[in-house]
């Protein structure tokens, strides 16, 4: 009260206006340095998450810098449905990661990336403004008249969990639980820089190439039901899609490749020597050949391989990984066996004498050719040029890019983790004369699997797109960098829970407790 | 707050013991914490909740759930938000606001210490306790990676940034709280404007934002980014991730908020 007096009233009103100016002054200095140090150029960030998750790799630094220099802008919009508890984990954790590094892509690209997450049960409006769906928890890229679709988490109609951001290992729930293999699906490894790096350069990508769909050998045309997916991605991708008859006419000069989906009978001389014609002038062929099981089973002829590949003077090598489904022609199949010209690997017809499958059938493992995403080059053997389907574990890589002088690969089973992820299920051939073939062991890894909800390739989407990417060229659109994420799991006992709960919810509030009792206590016969 | 349970105050003078000034006045504070069974009672019903919570959460992970996710949702759960808006109020509720209504911040004023010091040591008091309040979780957390328990390897660097979020969230909304507990004299005005400012802090931004997270040359976006307490916990911190942007809005808002307390503080000689 003193000091009260001590100030007159026209004192006191210039100190409140000097103090007023300095808050004034202080707030200022506030809000400018803090958009100072908000500018990209001044910040700086630090990944201390395990394994640096979200450190963005050089390659896709660049990419996202080079949205700067265009005139589009890139949205991608997340939209996901919170799952049940079964999936709690998964998709916390798919989630978590997805939109952390689309904020860090976000965060590079600057005013050239949008970003939206659309919780579908909180943002019913905002999700029906985005227009029609083809699809829940996805992640939609949109670049000028370009899009592309991920899959953030779907489960497939055989009730299993796929994502395009991450491998999934799904419980077995037919067969027995194998050994480290969870009750409940659990993601393996992310790789949604990867995926989203590959998506952006697709998007990016500014040429249209032109593929032509062999319609002669009863081949799948791009309307055919099962490759409506796939053409879309193509399209959307810059191709555009034409048809040829080559038992009438020769392949077409504008053509960039030719598809020969799943022919249903080997090709004729005459188609045969138009094919060779335009792989002698530099062109590039994909092919994909896949054994129906049931048409075999009730005796229908079905084209082989060899059928197919030695015409062209490809041979195919003894790494082919072959089933042991039933001949038509009766009898057991038998690893190299000729008759066996079946690439089909599935866990309920593991070859049990195969060296690469027998391990996994007498450890009840199986291979999930579903998931494929990696290509390889083949080595040139004297004498032709050979393919060589290899069944190759490399859990994080979409592309491998072997060298002739790097010693082969060994498939050595009960290496930790080496039966599950990506497998090797194409072989790319560089031919002579600047043409390239790719040869992909089954239709299924082009497409995924047929009659699925949503209709997404699910795991191969990138493998597909991938091995397209490689024919025509766009080397620089077959991403992909490798990234380990494998976090250990939990596995608790019921003794566990108990001793959780007795600690968490008993004894450590009751200490609390205690304590508060004690000051009580303490205090007051103080 | 009985004289026995308080420290005596013996405030050295001269500008060499400003530092010593200032841990008497952060002791003080942390100690009327420490014996006050308020405090404790707090601390029972904090972990009986994040007891419940964590449990809950070792039962939905528990078959196979990713240790990453543990780890991170054991930071994230809703305990550590209720914490975070309702705990700084409750702390600093009585700073100043309980100090005037009974008189003895006239006293503590007429010591040798300046009134910046009074603010900071509160302030630093009321921070320390909030972070000791915290400690328990953390070693809670190497207790249940242990085999007894989850027997698990979790990233305690990425949990460790995650505590630092806290913190530094912690700082901001305790410096708040001073603030809030400066401009009355009663407690539960104080407590229930600090609770306000940081249910805005956190509701706000994201609710400004709409489900657009953009990183955005124009000003709204950038203020909004900024100011979201709620996404730099969630998708930095928790994740491991540091940002020096984020980390200066932390520390320069704190600075702010204990300048505009001392202002306020100065202003009882003048008004």
């Amino acid at each position: 009260m003193a000091m009260k007096q001590g100030f007159g009233r026209g004192r006191r009103a210039m100190i409140g206006a000097s103090v007023l100016a300095s808050i004034v002054v202080a707030l200022l200095i506030w809000a400018f340095a803090n958009y100072i140090f908000t500018r990209p150029q001044l910040r700086t960030s630090f990944d201390l998450s395990p394994g640096g998750q979200f450190t963005i790799s050089p390659a896709t630094q660049q990419l996202i810098a080079s949205l700067r220099e265009k005139n589009s802008i890139l949205e991608i919009d997340t939209l996901f449905v919170p799952r049940n508890a079964d999936e709690y984990g998964l998709q916390e954790s798919l989630l978590g990661l997805t939109k952390t590094l689309l904020g860090r892509i976000s965060y590079l690209g600057g005013e050239k990336v949008r970003l939206k997450h659309l919780d579908y049960m909180r943002n019913i409006e905002a999700v029906k403004r985005g227009g029609p769906m083809q699809g829940l928890n996805v992640i939609r890229l949109r670049y000028g008249k370009r899009k592309r679709t991920l899959s953030l988490l779907m489960q497939t109609a055989d009730g299993r969990f796929r994502s395009d951001l991450a491998d999934i290992q799904n419980p077995d729930s037919q067969g027995p639980k194998n050994p480290g293999q969870a009750s409940r699906p659990v993601m393996r490894a992310y790789k949604g820089e990867e995926a989203l790096a590959s998506a952006l350069k697709e998007l990016l990508s500014e040429e249209d190439l032109k593929i032509y769909w062999v319609t002669s050998q009863n081949s799948l045309r791009p309307e055919s039901p099962p490759m409506s997916s796939f053409v879309r991605d193509l399209t959307d991708n810059g191709f555009l899609h034409a048809l040829v008859d080559l038992e009438n006419e020769a392949v077409p000069e504008d053509c960039d490749v030719l598809f020969l989906i799943q022919p249903g009978y080997e090709l004729r001389p005459d188609s045969l020597e138009r094919v060779r014609v335009y792989m002698e002038s530099g062109g590039r062929v994909l092919m994909t050949v896949s054994y129906d099981v049931n048409e075999a089973r009730q005796g229908a002829p079905q084209v082989s391989h060899r059928g197919l590949l030695q015409p062209l003077g490809l041979s195919l090598g003894s790494s082919m990984v072959l089933n042991g489904l039933p001949d038509p022609a009766g009898g057991e199949v038998r690893y190299r066996d000729p008759k066996c010209r079946i690439l089909q690997i599935r866990r309920g017809g593991l070859n049990r004498n195969h060296p690469v499958t027998k391990p996994m059938a007498k450890s009840q493992r199986y291979v999930d050719l579903f998931q494929a995403r990696e290509i390889r080059f083949a080595d040139k053997r004297p004498g032709g040029l050979f393919a060589d389907f290899l069944l190759h574990s490399n859990r994080y890589t979409f592309l491998e890019s072997l060298s002739p002088n790097k010693p082969r690969f060994s498939y050595h089973p009960g290496v930790a983790g080496g039966l599950v992820g990506p497998k090797t299920v194409a072989a790319t051939i560089e031919l002579e004369k600047k043409g390239r073939f790719a040869l992909v062991s089954g239709l299924c890894l082009i497409m995924g699997l047929p009659g699925q909800a949503g209709g997404f390739y699910e795991g191969n989407r990138d493998f597909a797109l991938n091995v397209v990417n490689w024919l025509v060229k766009r080397d620089r659109l077959v991403t992909v960098r490798s990234r380990d994420y494998r976090a250990s799991r939990l596995e608790v006992s019921l003794q566990g829970l108990t001793r959780i709960k007795t600690f968490l919810v008993i004894l450590l509030p009751l200490f609390f407790l205690g304590m508060a009792f004690f000051t009580l206590f303490w205090r007051r016969r103080a | 707050m009985t004289e026995l349970a308080r420290p005596s105050i013996d405030f050295p003078s001269g500008r060499a013991s400003a530092l010593s000034r200032l841990w008497i006045l952060t002791r003080k504070e942390l100690w009327s914490f420490l014996v006050n069974p308020t405090s404790w009672l707090i601390l029972f019903f904090f972990y009986l909740y994040r007891g419940i919570e964590t449990y809950n959460l070792v039962l939905a992970l528990r078959d196979g759930g990713d240790a990453d996710v543990f780890g991170m949702q054991y930071l994230a759960g809703s305990s550590t938000y209720w914490a975070v808006v309702l705990l700084p109020s409750l702390l600093t509720m009585k700073a100043f606001a309980e100090e005037k209504r009974t008189g003895s911040l006239e006293l503590l004023m007429s010591s040798p210490i300046q009134d910046h010091e009074v603010v900071i040591g509160k302030y630093l008091g009321s921070l320390l306790f909030f972070a000791l309040l915290w400690l328990p979780t953390m070693l809670l957390l190497l207790v249940l990676q242990s085999p007894l328990f989850l027997d698990v390897q979790l990233s305690l660097t990425q949990v460790s940034v995650g505590y630092l979020g806290l913190f530094l969230l912690g700082s901001l909304l305790v410096s708040v709280g001073i603030f809030t507990s400066s401009l009355t004299d009663n407690q539960l005005l104080a407590s229930l404007a600090s609770m306000l400012a940081a249910y805005a802090l956190m509701v706000f931004p994201p609710q400004l934002a709409g489900d657009q997270t953009t990183v955005d040359s124009s000003l709204l976006p950038m203020v909004i980014e900024q100011i979201s307490v709620i996404q730099h916990l969630g998708s930095w911190f928790f994740r491991g991730l540091i940002d020096t942007g984020h980390v200066f809005f932390y520390v320069s808002t704190s600075l702010l908020f204990l300048f505009l307390t001392t202002r306020v503080v100065e202003s009882r000689k003048w008004r």
